[in-house]
């Protein structure tokens, strides 16, 4: 009974020195009897998503924010502050602290006491369950990520709290999603290689999802990487729920299209069209393989240790061409190759890296 | 396309009793969790476990001894056959490629896929299935290749080389105007190699050849005993109805928008004359009638010796949009291959969508099924003759005669219950239409019917020996027909497809 009350008095404090209110819905604190902005976000059944992608409010507002969880998990809404990244990271330090939670995460509602970036919380809302919380919007404009911070979830749970001045206030749906099998395992192994109809590819195209973050397209049919993008992998539904009557939709921002094969130059010397030969799969992540009449290639697309960027190897074999090889990467305003032209003197391995560019 | 059948049968089964059930065990398996349980491919390993791919790309091996599941490979698109050629290494027929996945470093889990065979075309069309697998005597493997619908047009980049016969590439582009120039494409259309092909392949993809042609929707391919293969095709356009055919090399089937990869062919298929076709065309060994037996049939396979009493050695082959299978008896009359198919499971039981099978040692028949956007099912389904019920009664053989046809049962039958045969006959036609109505339908009046060795054959007799028509599918209806012991027939209605005559 005594820890009980201490840790309702520990609640208490927390909710004091973070400046929200989280109460019994129906009953808003003193001075919130009058709202400006009454904000209903729920999240949806089975899909690991929060209906509401972003919303706008103008700083120093009233709100009243309703979470509400229809689905079969725990979820939570924590409001972040912008951090560093200026609202484009989905609270990435607060996810951090609730990952060194470990054990004791679930006792805390996977909430990392006073964190920094924690400007309002909803707290672990069980299923069927809901609570509102009352707020003043931050006076400073920005976007405010908000995330569900229980493990596995922020990936796809997450939205912005838009704070302007002078935008429209209102709130802004995001895609409901129909595949009924989107959040599985199968579908949200990562890594994850999928042939699958891909948009800006040939027919024999290949989706790979380096990590949660960073994912390309390579085509099969021409031997070569097309693109690279950043955000959630894909959405398959429209290939999926039928005949394969449809694409795969890119469920980023494109970081680089690549319009040629790097080794160009190689191909020219083969004069014939490369070949596939397969790949061969290393802790999840496949390494391509095709050849011309005179070379062998291979291809491995890694993330870096710290996940942000990519390295990018081309293990090339031959025992005809011994002649130099260039090889011509580009970068794009999204994203940066470490040598953007290389030759090497005959067969070998050359590795690059490709890191995004923050924005401007 | 989807004119299902199903309702139809249901209600019949309900009706009476049902003999299938009777003799034959029909159990669902559950499906791995969290898996789209739509089953593109199904092959038996040789420890006797299965190796069923998924819709979405799974490869996972069932083991039946203590019913579970664990995945050997993830990612394929759309895989619509498969061959295990160890319990290790797997060749799959995926929508790009054949492909073989093996486990290098013995976790159990593949981690090489190799492409063994992709010199072949895609459009982007949905349509343009990749279907197999199956392997000859000397280890050489085949495989079919769709056609493409003009539900859909082509994607702006394709792989392989585009036939220039035919309508211009700019109009044949997927999008809204699409509707304006799909008419002018033809209903099925092949315009990259060798859309509406059977291939041969050899197992380590250092050579192939273009085996036959003519195919629309060829959805499953079988070898017999003896080395003869046969490939199912669908319903539609140049196909009254849904075939079985015997494939020999280098022959033609029907559907002509494959005759544009033929060597030295030029001419826009769709301007061909029929008469001329026909004359290309070598005839299905099985007509199979479109709502009544089989709407979409898929896989024939043989049945082992041993394992369904009677049946020994006898082909089966799937269907999709109804609950049932089909059995098919040869009857070759010199080079023409004919004969007469039979349901076989025809029961609510089984249930629709039975796209590939296979048989486990144990004399398990597995069905496993799949939908995608017709008429269908989903997961696998075990099916076992009952202990008791080898003694069930089965047509084993129909053989034409120079006077009608000759019947054998795996049973004596009680001669009373003949007296209800009823035979028709009927033709379909062979245009670029989408099916036929049924054609020159007659009743064929019957001179007799008599029971001999030991009566387990029976002759029936035409009246009038006109009736023996090439290019006519005869139906013989055998209700209430049962054995001296009193078990009723199991498939009672005997499909003919009759091109040569004794």
């Amino acid at each position: 009974m005594v820890q009980l009350l201490k840790s309702r008095i520990a609640l208490l404090g927390m909710v004091a020195l973070l400046g929200s209110l989280q109460l019994e819905a129906g009953k808003p604190p003193a001075g919130f009897e009058k709202i400006d902005q009454n904000i209903v976000i729920s999240a949806i059944r089975t899909q690991m998503k929060y209906d509401v992608q972003s919303f706008t409010v103008k700083p120093g507002a009233k709100i009243k924010l309703t979470f509400r969880n229809p689905d079969e998990l725990p979820h939570n809404l924590i409001i972040c502050t912008p951090g560093t990244s200026k609202g484009q990271d989905k609270g990435q330090e607060l996810i951090k602290a609730v990952l060194a939670l470990g054990a004791k995460g679930e006792k805390l509602g996977w909430e990392p006491e006073s964190h920094p970036r924690i400007l309002h919380s909803s707290g672990m809302i069980q299923p069927g369950k809901e609570t509102a919380v009352w707020f003043q919007a931050p006076e400073k404009e920005g976007k405010y990520p908000y995330v569900c911070t229980y493990p596995g979830h922020f990936t796809l749970m997450n939205g912005v709290m838009n704070v302007s001045k002078r935008a429209a206030v209102g709130i802004v749906r995001g895609k409901q999603r129909s595949d009924p099998f989107y959040t599985t395992p199968s579908m949200r192994q990562r890594p994850q290689v999928r042939r699958i109809f891909m948009p800006e590819a040939g027919p024999a195209a290949i989706a790979v999802a380096v990590n949660d973050d960073l994912h390309y397209c390579w085509d099969a049919g021409e031997c070569r990487l097309r693109y690279i993008w950043k955000g959630d992998f894909i959405d398959g539904w429209s290939v999926f729920k039928g005949n394969g009557n449809g694409l795969a939709s890119i469920e980023g921002d494109v970081l680089l299209r690549e319009e040629a094969n790097p080794l160009g130059n190689l191909l020219s010397q083969g004069s014939a069209q490369p070949k596939f030969l397969g790949y061969s799969i290393t802790n999840g992540l496949p390494s391509f393989r095709w050849k011309t009449p005179d070379f062998v290639v291979e291809e491995t697309i890694k993330p870096t240790a710290d996940g942000k960027a990519l390295s990018r190897t081309f293990d090339i074999k031959s025992e005809k061409g011994k002649y130099p090889i260039t090889i011509k990467f580009q970068s794009s305003d999204k994203l940066s190759v470490s040598g953007e032209s290389q030759t090497i003197k005959g067969p070998g391995r050359l590795t690059v890296t490709l890191t995004p560019r923050h924005d401007p | 396309m989807i004119r299902s059948i199903a309702a139809l049968i249901l209600a019949s089964c309900l009706a009476s009793a049902d003999v299938w059930t009777d003799a034959f065990s029909i159990e669902k398996i559950s499906p791995p969790p969290g898996v789209d349980a739509q089953i593109g491919g199904l092959a038996t390993t040789p420890s006797g476990n299965l190796a069923a791919c998924f819709h979405r790309g799974e490869l996972f091996i069932y083991n039946p001894k203590d019913d579970t599941w664990k995945q050997f490979a993830s990612g394929l698109h759309e895989p619509l056959g498969i061959l295990a050629e160890s319990d290790s290494s797997f060749l799959v027929m995926q929508r790009p490629e054949l492909t073989r996945i093996s486990d290098t470093d013995g976790d159990g889990v593949g981690d090489l896929y190799q492409t063994v065979f992709d010199d072949f075309g895609m459009t982007g069309n949905y349509h343009e299935f990749a279907f197999g697998l199956a392997q000859d005597k000397e280890g050489y493997i085949y495989l079919a290749l769709g056609t493409a619908s003009d539900g859909a047009g082509i994607r702006e980049e394709i792989r392989g080389r585009w036939s220039p016969i035919g309508l211009d590439r700019k109009y044949m582009l997927n999008g809204p105007e699409w509707l304006k120039y799909k008419g002018r494409a033809g209903r099925m259309y092949s315009r990259v190699p060798y859309r509406g092909w059977v291939l041969k392949v050899a197992p380590d993809g250092s050579k192939w050849q273009p085996f036959a042609s003519g195919f629309r929707s060829p959805e499953g391919l079988g070898f017999d005993k003896e080395g003869r293969l046969y490939v199912a095709d669908n319903q539609g356009d140049w196909l009254g109805t849904s075939k079985i055919f015997h494939v020999r090399e280098g022959r033609f089937y029907g559907h002509p928008a494959s005759l544009v990869w033929k060597e030295g062919w030029s001419r826009e298929p769709l301007q061909v004359a029929v008469a001329e076709l026909e004359k290309l065309r070598t005839p299905a060994m099985g007509l199979l009638p479109q709502g009544e037996l089989a709407n979409s049939p898929t896989e024939p396979l043989m049945i082992p010796q041993g394992v369904f009493g009677g049946l020994s050695e006898q082909m089966l082959i799937g269907e999709m949009n109804s609950p049932t299978l089909v059995r098919f008896l040869p009857d070759p009359v010199g080079e023409v291959s004919q004969g007469a198919a039979i349901p076989f499971l025809r029961t609510g039981a089984l249930g629709a969508g039975n796209h590939r099978m296979a048989f486990t040692p144990d004399g398990s028949l597995w069905v496993a099924k799949t939908h995608l956007s017709w008429a269908g099912g989903e997961g696998l389904v075990r099916v076992r003759l009952k202990k008791d019920a080898a003694d069930f009664i089965a047509i084993d053989r129909v053989e034409l005669t120079p006077r009608g046809f000759s019947l054998g049962f795996t049973q004596p039958v009680d001669p009373e219950s003949l007296k209800k045969v009823e035979i028709t006959r009927h033709t379909y036609k062979y245009h670029a239409g989408y099916g036929s109505p049924k054609v020159d339908k007659q009743n064929v009046a019957i001179k007799a019917t008599s029971l001999s060795a030991e009566d387990r054959s029976c002759v029936i007799n035409f009246k009038n020996t006109g009736d023996l028509k090439s290019g006519y599918l005869y139906t013989l209806r055998l209700p209430e027909v049962r054995s001296n012991s009193g078990k009723l027939l199991l498939g009672d209605t005997v499909y003919y497809t009759l091109h040569a005559k004794r």
